[in-house]
């Protein structure tokens, strides 16, 4: 992978996999942040990456990785959502449904969360889901089942209160 | 049959987006993945790792500061400069400066990003900084490196909160860690001898199955009033607590000069620092002039077998060669001031030689100035290799006069400890400099044990330097 097909790679992709990993975790710059640091990362192997049979696969699941580690969550909270030296996050402000189904995403539990965004958000098929993960496809399918119907009842429960 | 609520959220899942960010350039992105290729090769580059080992230490600005410590004492709050605080770093700032050679050429940048690595993730400052400058060396033949980066705040309380987070961030990995196949161990360091406002220092050695490896990158943040410096090297040996030590302190001596050009970020400015400093310049103090022939200058010298010289104003001085052991890769000082007076005294085995040489100077400028000078090469010089023969410099700060170093040499035969090894002392007390001179033929000299070596001469040095006040 040269310079030019890194930077149309990542042009063309860096939104939408933003997208995939922010509804994982439910933290935009948090996300955002990543997964330059995955493409960093991709660059940094793009050997490893040429190799790859789907490299969108792999800078999300690194993303994710780094999303999710311990350490990186502790001294995220300590710290302001800016950073040093990277572009300032512009973006306008979400629409209540989106912030309701981003807030009862996060309340799933984690790999019911990651199975709904990678089939659901990622379009990516049961089998796919299930090798990036790395279980079973009736492991998937199950999570799938189970993180549905925890979703539709959380978000009916969302739906409920703000009707009260 | 469907419940329709549930087809609802599906469809909101399936057209899920996100308002629109604002990436990186891609530029951006790929030189930081470039660092990251860079250190992972680097760690395993056999043989290519000897690149902070062995770096003499600068020393003009180290002098009169101590050690920095694991855990450094909070700092007094940062006052505001008369002029308010430099937020630019300004043109032609030489960040390179003792980085690079003609092999190693430095490339910098105002945009490269600060991508320093914690337990395997990119650790950045924040808050952001207000400007930036980078510059990197890669050595010719090999995939070890150094980078440095200036960063400027807006005032020193967001560089001091910097500085915490740089000092914190190893007790988020505690132990050993993985990192996309490698495992790292965390060690906090000393921050060494740094003339900054705070320092601290981190070494990540790197494992395998046998556990560490020996190499790792050493990682030293230096501030100075709104500013922060940060150096990371590879090293090699950091399974060692004293040669992880060794690493830090010598990363802190690279990077004296640019701690000293970051005066311009200081609540003093580069003007004198202190009442006693300008005060010192100003105004002569201790020896000065014709030195007396009396002067006590073969106290503390050896006094065992061998021949004496002097002390006296005139002596043999082609025993000490002095021509071939001031000068270091084939450089001799040079623009010393030149001393009012001069007295020497020296003792010289058949191995081993001694020689003093006690110097006064018309001004305290001059005296520092020769100090400073004849240490110079030294500093320049980390490494004079011809065959299998390297001889390895380091310049130690030492604490005792006014000011205080020693330009220490040691000899590596294919990598292997060597014979021999040489010391160049100086002290200097008011407008008098004390040079000290030792050259040996016959023993081993570590890296340990030429700091010992250096402390040593300077209590040996006590009672003359008692008698130049």
């Amino acid at each position: 992978m040269d310079e030019r097909e890194f930077d149309d790679f990542y042009l063309a992709s860096f939104q939408r996999i933003t997208a995939q990993v922010y509804a994982m975790i439910g933290n935009r710059d948090e996300a955002q942040e990543c997964v330059q640091e995955a493409f960093a990362r991709a660059w940094a192997h793009r050997r490893k990456l040429d190799r790859a049979e789907h490299p969108e696969a792999w800078v999300r699941t690194t993303a994710y990785r780094l999303a999710v580690s311990r350490w990186r969550r502790t001294v995220r909270g300590r710290r302001p959502v800016d950073r040093a030296l990277g572009a300032p996050t512009e973006a306008a402000a979400p629409s209540e449904s989106h912030v309701a189904l981003v807030a009862a995403l996060k309340r799933l539990p984690e790999a019911q969360r990651q199975a709904l965004v990678l089939h659901h958000i990622a379009d990516l098929p049961v089998h796919d889901v299930a090798r990036e993960v790395g279980v079973p496809e009736g492991t998937i399918k199950a999570r799938l089942s189970r993180g549905r119907a925890a979703l539709a009842a959380l978000l009916a429960d969302e739906e409920g209160l703000s009707h009260a | 049959m469907p419940d329709p609520a549930d087809q609802n959220f599906l469809a909101e899942l399936e057209g899920f987006t996100m308002p629109t960010a604002t990436p990186l350039p891609p530029g951006d992105v790929r030189r930081r993945g470039d660092r990251i290729r860079r250190r992972h090769r680097a760690l395993v580059a056999a043989g290519a790792l000897a690149v902070v080992a062995v770096i003499a230490t600068p020393f003009a600005v180290l002098a009169g500061h101590g050690h920095g410590s694991v855990e450094p004492a909070p700092m007094p709050p940062a006052t505001q400069p008369a002029g308010g605080w430099t937020t630019t770093i300004p043109a032609g700032f030489d960040l390179g400066a003792g980085m690079g050679d003609a092999q190693s050429p430095v490339t910098t940048s105002r945009d490269a990003v600060v991508d320093e690595f914690v337990c395997g993730v990119a650790w950045y400052f924040e808050p952001r900084p207000v400007d930036q400058l980078s510059a990197s060396m890669q050595n010719a033949g090999s995939e070890g490196g150094h980078d440095r980066h200036l960063v400027v705040f807006d005032d020193a309380g967001q560089a001091e909160a910097a500085m915490k987070q740089f000092r914190d961030a190893p007790g988020y990995c505690r132990g050993t860690y993985s990192d996309e196949g490698w495992k790292y161990e965390m060690f906090p360091a000393d921050s060494g001898r740094s003339g900054a406002d705070e320092a601290s220092a981190w070494v990540q050695g790197l494992h395998d199955d046998t556990g560490l490896t020996g190499e790792g990158i050493v990682t030293v943040a230096q501030r100075v009033g709104n500013a922060v410096l940060v150096d990371t090297a590879i090293s090699m040996g950091v399974g060692d607590e004293g040669v992880r030590q060794e690493g830090v302190d010598n990363l802190v001596g690279r990077s004296a000069p640019i701690v000293g050009e970051m005066c311009t970020f200081s609540v003093g400015g580069c003007a004198p620092a202190s009442p006693d400093a300008s005060e010192a310049v100003d105004r002569p103090s201790g020896l000065a002039g014709a030195i007396p022939d009396d002067f006590p200058l073969e106290k503390g010298l050896p006094t065992g077998a061998g021949a004496m010289d002097g002390p006296a104003h005139e002596i043999d001085l082609a025993p000490y060669n002095l021509e071939n052991n001031l000068r270091a890769c084939g450089v001799a000082p040079s623009g010393l001031p030149e001393p009012d007076d001069a007295f020497h005294a020296g003792h010289r085995t058949p191995a081993e030689g001694h020689l003093r040489t006690l110097m006064t100077f018309g001004s305290v400028a001059e005296a520092q100035a020769y100090a400073e000078g004849v240490l110079a090469v030294f500093a320049d010089c980390p490494e004079d290799t011809s065959g299998q023969v390297s001889k390895r410099y380091r310049v130690i700060p030492g604490d005792l006069g006014d000011y205080a170093a020693s330009a220490v040499m040691h000899v590596e035969v294919d990598g292997q400890p060597g014979i021999g090894y040489e010391v160049v002392q100086v002290v200097r007390v008011g407008q008098a400099v004390l040079q000290t001179l030792v050259v040996n033929d016959g023993e081993l000299l570590d890296a340990a044990g030429a700091e010992q070596l250096s402390t040593m001469l300077l209590e040996k040095s006590q009672t003359v330097t008692d008698a130049m006040a």
